[in-house]
């Protein structure tokens, strides 16, 4: 049920999102608004996707900077996150390949968060320890789509216009790969 | 429960919703433990919020796009003397460009440049070359020292940079420059990796055969080592600027009345109509008329009204490098519903982050000529330069250009045009572009600028203008640098394609010697996938989503099969890969069971409707719908199998084959790496293009040593 309420607060976000984003195009600095409601989701979501601290923070400079550029050109009413996370995708896309070898995909899952970091490091527990050996033994594609539901925060709706896939379609694997998670664990 | 409604429908839904919302916060709880650090999050913050300011007085989209390119430059202004980072400035730098952009750097400025900031004697006298270097070496030219002369003013003078004085003439930091010293002149280029003979060309504004003449390369210039020193001969680099792109003015409606002189008291001479377009010859005067040139090509003037015309600067699209015409070509036209795709393939330079800046499509629809333009920024695919055994080096990308279109539009008298290319430099290189590139087309072009660059992590860097002539304002220098750095990122055509030519003939037979080649590869994929996935004996998985253009038939209830299902396949292999029995249960898109068949050796049952019958076995590895069966009959049969990496907006998906005839067009898309198939697709070839008749994107392909409980419980279900 906890999900349930989390869609319908989506639903009431993008509401006065499709406002603040109309209030950027006369006024940008409106913009700093829409950066603080996203920060978090997209740093997460770049985080563990390229598994390193510098990398997720440049990636998520330029992933504001290129959305605060083409903002006059984004036209999706209603669909920002989508938007917006499809440039957070090429942004990383854009990263493994000009660092191909550097940060592969499989070496970044040994990397447990705050690696470097003594106190995250003590923080993350065995559980979250043995949840990120379960993601990181799953498909590329299983593990993308859980960083988009918890790590970008996305609704079913969105992750499937990311996609470009019917949002029963996505609800229907992410549901099945919860499952074998459970089960696995 | 409605969220649970994808799920498979014999799922308990007691059972399944705890965990799966326990695993749900469990999962939130790992992603969400690692945030931002805040002093990261507010140095971005004020970052975003002071572009986000900058942007404020801008409202045109013309202007958006300039601040696009701005900020994509990533390059803020300062002040030479205070080093204050000049806010203002910007944008009235970035206005005064907007209603009448420089169409060429103001050569009337005289090129004096602004010494005193350089070196401390603005009198000194312009440097003599002599005619016949007594150190002759090709593209090395000599100069001699004059008083006050100091290396940055030398290197300035001809282009080249410091660093390549003191490479040529072997100096070091503490020497004195003694006035009647001879200095060697050229830049030094130190090659580097992915450098192809003509990038280094364009770099530099020469061309391949001087730099090939000049190092006494190998003609065919394939055997460039890295660190390898090139020289760059000054003449090249002292260039003569480019020639004003020309300005058009096009009429606004039917006729536009053409006067001997500015005013409507003056004689009509002509008249402009659509589809014709006339040479701009001078400024438009405050009353708001516009000096053409007419008759055209007759070097006379008329005068058009302002309001009546457009006036074309294309100067916006045709600056920069004119590229060669065989650095684009397009193909594949075909029409998908209300759009037109069209595929085009860039041979560039380099790697860089090339985008399409403006490209035009003209078509027909409903009997009418069409245009519609190709909004930029979008990112070519990019694949990296692969050099092959001769050290030939590739580095061509396509991509699917997509353009929206009426739903009556044709191909008949269908053209695309692609005008320029432009790469901005990535994060980090902005100096690096504006110093080696920049500075040096500055210098070329005369202008009397120079500029300072200091690297600064997340806005690219910092841009100074050092030194101006005087009389010129720092607006005036800063877009004139501005303009140099446009068009030194710019590659530009026109390439123009006539797309109704491109459109399959009928009776065009295949040339089936240049498809063995492709059949290899294909059969290649082949046994890759067997390999990776069909190692029996055990389970094949393939979840895939079809839609077909109509129906596939009604169900033994009558209801209608949805056009788009997914079709959730299960298979048994025994120890040599081959099937003992298959599971197909058919989804609509809500997740709901349509019904379950089952195929064990010639039995053929639908569990759903309990319907058993006699059937031949109708899959066999290599999975992939039959693909590869009608590609090793292409050749017989007369048709044409071709091969593409297939690209989706700048993401690479997959090796696609195509095989077709006149009538039908299959597209086949595996994955290199393990031989997957991604998706299968068929198209109706019809006169306007291709209609597609069905399309298949496989979402799961898996092996797994047994099938999950479920699966088995429908082979024991009665």
């Amino acid at each position: 049920m906890e999900n349930l309420h989390a869609a319908s607060a989506n639903a009431e976000i993008k509401d006065d999102e499709d406002a603040l984003l109309a209030a950027c195009r006369s006024n940008p600095a409106a913009f700093a608004r829409v950066y603080r409601r996203y920060l978090n989701r997209v740093y997460r979501y770049l985080y563990w996707r390229v598994g390193e601290k510098e990398t997720a923070e440049d990636l998520t400079s330029q992933v504001f900077l290129a959305a605060l550029e083409s903002l006059p050109r984004y036209r999706h009413q209603g669909n920002f996150a989508a938007w917006l996370f499809a440039i957070a995708r090429r942004k990383a896309a854009d990263h493994f390949r000009f660092q191909r070898g550097q940060a592969s995909l499989e070496a970044l899952q040994d990397t447990l968060p705050g690696e470097g970091d003594p106190l995250p490091r003590i923080i993350a527990d065995e559980e979250l320890e043995r949840l990120g050996q379960a993601i990181a033994s799953l498909g590329a594609a299983e593990q993308e789509l859980l960083r988009l539901r918890f790590a970008a925060e996305l609704s079913f709706d969105q992750i499937a216009a990311l996609l470009k896939r019917r949002p029963a379609a996505v609800k229907m694997q992410l549901y099945r790969l919860l499952n074998r998670l459970a089960k696995h664990l | 429960m409605s969220l649970l409604a994808g799920q498979a429908g014999n799922m308990d839904d007691k059972d399944q919703t705890k965990p799966i919302s326990e695993m749900e916060d469990r999962l939130s709880r790992y992603f969400r433990s690692v945030s931002p650090r805040p002093a990261f999050a507010e140095r971005l913050e004020s970052q975003v919020e002071g572009r986000a300011r900058l942007m404020e007085t801008i409202e045109t989209p013309a202007a958006s796009r300039l601040w696009g390119n701005l900020l994509r430059g990533a390059v803020s202004w300062v002040w030479a003397a205070g080093g204050v980072v000049l806010l203002v400035a910007v944008i009235v730098f970035a206005v005064s460009l907007l209603p009448q952009r420089p169409s060429a750097p103001p050569q009337a400025v005289a090129p004096q440049v602004a010494t005193q900031t350089i070196a401390p004697t603005p009198t000194a006298p312009p440097p003599t070359v002599e005619p016949q270097p007594p150190l002759a070496l090709p593209g090395v030219i000599t100069y001699t020292v004059q008083e006050g002369d100091t290396l940055l003013d030398i290197s300035n003078e001809f282009g080249v940079s410091a660093a390549s004085l003191f490479e040529l003439n072997q100096l070091s930091t503490g020497d004195v420059l003694n006035p009647g010293r001879v200095l060697l002149i050229a830049e030094v280029y130190r090659v580097a990796p992915g450098d192809t003979c003509a990038s280094i060309a364009f770099k530099f504004g020469i061309t391949v055969e001087t730099l090939v003449q000049t190092n006494n390369l190998n003609p065919t210039c394939n055997n460039l080592r890295s660190d390898q020193k090139l020289i760059i001969p000054v003449q090249g680099i002292q260039s003569t600027p480019p020639t004003p792109a020309p300005v058009y003015v096009l009429p606004k409606q039917d006729v536009v009345n053409l006067r001997a002189a500015p005013g409507t008291t003056y004689a009509v001479v002509g008249t402009l109509s659509p589809g014709e377009k006339l040479l701009k010859k001078g400024d438009v005067t405050g009353e708001g008329w516009v000096p053409v040139e007419y008759p055209p090509g007759s070097g006379e003037t008329a005068w058009a009204w302002v309001e009546l015309v457009i006036v074309l600067d294309a100067g916006d699209a045709q600056h920069g490098v004119p590229a060669p015409a065989d650095w684009v070509r397009a193909d594949n036209p075909r029409l998908d519903g209300d759009k037109l795709l069209v595929d085009v393939c860039f041979n560039l330079l380099d790697d860089g982050d090339w985008m399409i800046r403006d490209a035009l499509l003209r078509y027909e629809q409903d009997g009418e000529q069409e245009e519609v333009s190709y909004d930029g920024g979008i990112l070519i695919s990019l694949r990296p330069f692969t050099t092959d055994s001769e050290g030939v080096h590739h580095g061509e990308r396509c991509d699917a250009l997509e353009f929206p279109v009426g739903a009556g539009a044709s191909l008949d008298n269908a053209a695309l045009i692609v005008r320029s290319l432009d790469a901005y430099p990535r994060e980090g290189q902005d100096c690096e572009l504006y110093m080696s590139r920049v500075q040096p087309l500055l210098t070329a072009r005369d202008t009397g600028i120079l500029i300072s660059c200091e690297s600064q992590p997340h806005t690219g860097g910092v841009v100074s203008v050092t030194a101006k002539p005087d009389g010129m304002t720092l607006e005036q220098a800063q877009a004139v640098v501005y303009q140099a750095f446009q068009d030194s990122i710019t590659l530009s055509g026109p390439w123009e394609f006539d797309l109704t030519a491109m459109l399959p003939e009928s009776g065009n037979l295949p040339d089936l010697e240049a498809q063995q080649p492709v059949l290899t590869a294909l059969r290649e994929l082949n046994r890759l996938r067997a390999q990776t996935y069909f190692q029996g004996p055990g389970w094949v998985h393939v979840l895939d989503r079809e839609m077909y253009a109509e129906s596939g038939g009604v169900l033994p209830d009558g209801r209608e099969i949805p056009k788009e299902i997914y079709l959730d396949q299960w298979y048994e292999l025994d120890e040599k890969g081959m099937i003992i029995r298959t599971l197909t249960r058919m989804l609509d898109m809500s997740g709901e069971e349509l019904q379950v068949a089952i195929l064990e050796e010639d039995k053929f049952t639908n569990q759903t409707y309990g319907e058993v019958r006699q059937q031949e076995v109708f899959y066999l590895p290599p999975f992939d719908f039959g693909f590869s069966d009608l590609a090793e009959s292409a050749a017989i049969t007369n048709k044409k199998l071709t091969q593409q990496s297939l690209y989706f907006e700048g993401d690479y998906v997959g090796e696609q084959f195509i095989i077709e005839d006149d009538e039908t067009r299959w597209e086949s898309v595996y994955d290199p790496a393990t031989g997957r198939q991604v998706s299968f697709t068929t198209w109706k070839v019809i006169p306007e293009g291709l209609q597609l008749i069905s399309s298949v994107v496989i979402e799961t392909f898996e092996t797994l040593p047994a099938a999950p409980p479920e699966v088995m419980a429908y082979f024991s279900a009665p």
